[in-house]
């Protein structure tokens, strides 16, 4: 799995490539942990590289929204398609995440809220 | 014919020629040694030098000769005042002098790279050489006008001399020579001409001694530039050799450094300290891309690296200060020079910081001072990872193409080290896992029910593959009652300890809980849900689905989270039915309400509980093995008993499968109602 950081004035955009399994979801985690002491306030993570997901990495996804949630900073994620999209929707979590359909679309809604 | 040899013999000249010999012989010993390539314009001197020595040689002849033979070599001596000789030894003189000046010029040039001195140069010797070929033909000239030759020559002198006093170590690249040469030139030729203006050009005896010794001024700083470019060729060959040693030390202990235990610190500093040697620097430094900032961080310095940018005062004040400063601050890529070289992924080369603007804080400051600087970015994959870069601080040494070939060298053999070094530690990151995860297979192994439950109007099977070592599955069929069995299948996030220790949370709490009274499976999935939520981590969240089966009422409770729905396949009507209820995984809100849903089994109907690992089980085509197929199977051998549909399934699943990797877990729990 390979992560990539793009700003997108104050949003910061995280493109997820690969998969996200047990070995590498972590690396999702500590990123945006770091980037959180980093007072960045704003992201949108990108899965529309990503076609293989596993119980860590949802595990992962649901470990950041919280965190983001209870500092009350904002998060979409956006691209969510085939068995990304299976598993999450598998597991119910559709509702639980921000979601949204392209990385324009999260940008708009990161500043209409 | 007797009398041109005998003047030839006679002649001041004759000194001349041996020194000239002995030049010659000099020139072809230096053009032997074939390295010698930039001796090409000394070559040329030499030319020049026999031409012009040659003709000072023949010109004589070309004028009247004396009357009488002289007969010995004092009587040439006296004769020769009566042929004027005066003209013919100042136009060789002249020409000589001249080329000489215009050779020094040249020779100059190659250092400074400025020919700006052309044009006047020119000017004022072509009109000397014209006044003196045209006083040769024509004798127009007064005898005394004749020492106003000097007037060209002490020109040439001065002009030359100007321009070599121009030259600073400063200003340009390898003045060392033409500091050397400069003093000693000029006195040399400055008391040539004195000699000469004092003596006249038509003493032919002060002329015999006097030409020779004007040669042997060039011949010494023939020499010199000899001895200076055949040291600098050794150095080179001996900075080559050194350049190949430190390069294979260095491949050596990096080699060692890897295979003992990896510390990137240890490797980075090793990098650092080695480029530092090799290039004789007085600082390096070693900085990695943050990919996050976009910034560079300084991974390791050794010996005294100036930030190569302003610092306020402050910092400037104490030389701690400014390490301190420089360690800590990252800097942006793009930005300062080391920026810029992580930015375009090219060398900066700064030979001397004090003609780049980019360097203009490091030349005033003592603490700050840079003379020179080189920064290598260090690619990979077209990828840049860092920056390695040297500086000196000596106002006497400064980088050469060498050392830039070396760093280059360096920068190649350090990315890759940093590649593989990242790569070693997450395989070894990832191998820590993997004995994790033997640990934690070793908990789970004590948390599946060794042996299913024997009742009679049930029958039932389980299987459980764990896709690498351990599994996030959990079973588990607990006997609650008479007459009453729970199931439950649990899918934990993640793997290795962490989940195992919530499956067994997850275990006790069902084992604590369903004994109670008036349990139901949503209560059961309610409890348990608080009980794990917020005591561990959030990614560890699990997908569960409950169930419970009255033997005597033939109901079946079921209650889900998340997992997937429960698979029944009705005996009387030959379908398939799936149940499900509403609500998110467990593990991650406290408060979740859970539903539950009744229904009721006839005789043969058979349950199925499983994982995501079965009907996503892929084949090397990366085909899903599907609930359809799951249920065909399950068709096919409906009449059989759990164990055999437990086996076909199985088979069936593999042969699908083939050869590719098992991706996931993959567990399953069938009862058959058998009463």
């Amino acid at each position: 799995m390979e992560l990539k950081i793009r700003k997108h004035s104050e949003t910061y955009i995280i493109d997820v490539n690969g998969e996200m399994d047990l070995y590498n979801s972590y690396k999702l985690k500590e990123l945006v942990m770091k980037m959180l002491e980093k007072k960045v306030e704003q992201f949108v993570i990108n899965l529309e590289a990503v076609d293989y997901i596993d119980s860590s990495g949802i595990g992962a996804l649901i470990y950041i929204c919280s965190t983001i949630k209870k500092m009350n900073l904002k998060l979409i994620i956006c691209n969510i398609h085939g068995s990304v999209k299976k598993v999450i929707e598998l597991t119910k979590l559709m509702g639980y995440f921000p979601i949204a359909g392209t990385v324009d679309e999260a940008i708009q809604k990161m500043t209409v809220v | 014919m007797l009398n041109i040899i005998e003047i030839i013999l006679s002649s001041g000249i004759w000194p001349s020629v041996f020194v000239l010999t002995l030049m010659a012989g000099y020139i072809a010993r230096i053009s032997r040694k074939k390295e010698l390539k930039s001796l090409n314009l000394f070559r040329a001197l030499g030319i020049i030098l026999a031409i012009t020595s040659l003709s000072a040689l023949l010109l004589p002849l070309f004028y009247k000769l004396p009357a009488v033979a002289p007969t010995s070599l004092y009587g040439a001596l006296q004769n020769m005042r009566y042929w004027d000789p005066a003209p013919f030894y100042i136009l060789p003189l002249l020409l000589l002098y001249s080329l000489m000046s215009l050779i020094y010029l040249l020779f100059l040039s190659k250092f400074t790279k400025k020919r700006s001195w052309g044009f006047i140069f020119i000017l004022v010797n072509m009109l000397a050489l014209l006044a003196c070929v045209f006083d040769g033909v024509y004798d127009f000239l007064p005898n005394w006008s004749r020492r106003l030759y000097v007037l060209p020559n002490l020109f040439n002198i001065f002009y030359v001399s100007y321009h070599y006093y121009q030259v600073s170590k400063y200003n340009t690249e390898r003045s060392g020579l033409v500091l050397k040469i400069r003093p000693e030139f000029i006195r040399i030729n400055l008391l040539l001409l004195f000699l000469m203006v004092v003596f006249g050009p038509d003493n032919t005896s002060f002329l015999a001694i006097y030409l020779p010794v004007s040669f042997l001024v060039h011949f010494w700083v023939l020499y010199q530039v000899e001895q200076r470019l055949w040291l600098s060729l050794k150095k080179q060959q001996n900075i080559q050799k050194r350049n190949i040693k430190s390069l294979i030390s260095f491949m050596k202990t990096i080699g060692t450094a890897i295979s003992e235990k990896v510390e990137v610190e240890k490797v980075m500093d090793f990098v650092v300290s080695s480029a530092l040697e090799a290039t004789r620097a007085d600082g390096a430094v070693i900085l990695l891309v943050d990919e996050f900032e976009d910034e560079l961080k300084v991974k390791s310095v050794k010996g005294e690296f100036p930030p190569p940018y302003n610092v306020n005062n402050n910092v400037k004040a104490k030389a701690s200060n400014l390490a301190t400063f420089f360690a800590s601050t990252p800097i942006p890529i793009g930005e300062t020079v080391l920026g810029e070289a992580a930015a375009t992924g090219k060398i900066i080369f700064i030979p001397n910081t004090k003609n780049d603007p980019r360097m203009v804080h490091n030349v005033k400051d003592d603490l700050l001072h840079i003379s020179s600087l080189i920064a290598v970015p260090l690619i990979l994959n077209n990828k840049v990872l860092g920056v390695l870069a040297v500086v000196s601080r000596r106002y006497d040494f400064q980088f050469t193409k060498d050392h830039y070939a070396q760093m280059e060298n360096f920068g190649d053999y350090t990315s890759m080290t940093i590649n593989n070094l990242l790569l070693t530690v997450q395989l070894l990151e990832k191998q820590e896992m993997e004995r994790e995860v033997g640990i934690a297979a070793e908990i789970q192994g004590q948390l599946l029910p060794h042996r299913l439950p024997q009742v009679s109007s049930i029958s039932m099977a389980a299987y459980s593959l764990p896709a690498k070592g351990v599994s996030g599955d959990y079973y588990d069929v607990i006997n609650v009652k008479k007459g009453n069995i729970m199931m439950v299948m649990c899918d934990v996030a993640g793997k290795g300890v962490p989940a195992s220790l919530v499956m067994v949370m997850i275990r006790t709490i069902i084992h604590l809980v369903s004994h109670q009274k008036n349990m139901t499976v949503s209560k059961i999935m309610e409890i348990v849900n608080w009980g794990i939520a917020g005591k561990v981590a959030l990614d560890r969240f699990a997908t569960m689905s409950l169930l419970s089966y009255d033997f005597y009422t033939q109901i079946l409770d079921y209650s889900n989270a998340a997992h997937h729905p429960l698979l029944i396949y009705r005996a009387a009507k030959d379908v398939f039915e799936e149940m499900d209820t509403e609500g998110i995984p467990i593990g991650l809100e406290k408060k979740t309400k859970y539903n539950q849903i009744a229904t009721k089994l006839e005789k043969d109907d058979i349950i199925l509980l499983y994982t995501d690992g079965i009907i996503e089980a892929m084949n090397d085509k990366s085909e899903q093995y599907s609930l359809e197929a799951l249920q065909s199977v399950l068709r096919e051998v409906k009449n059989l008993q759990p164990e055999k549909i437990k086996s076909r399934i199985i088979e069936d699943i593999s042969r699908f499968v083939g050869k590719a990797r098992q991706h996931d877990d993959q567990t399953f729990l069938i009862m058959k109602i058998t009463n």
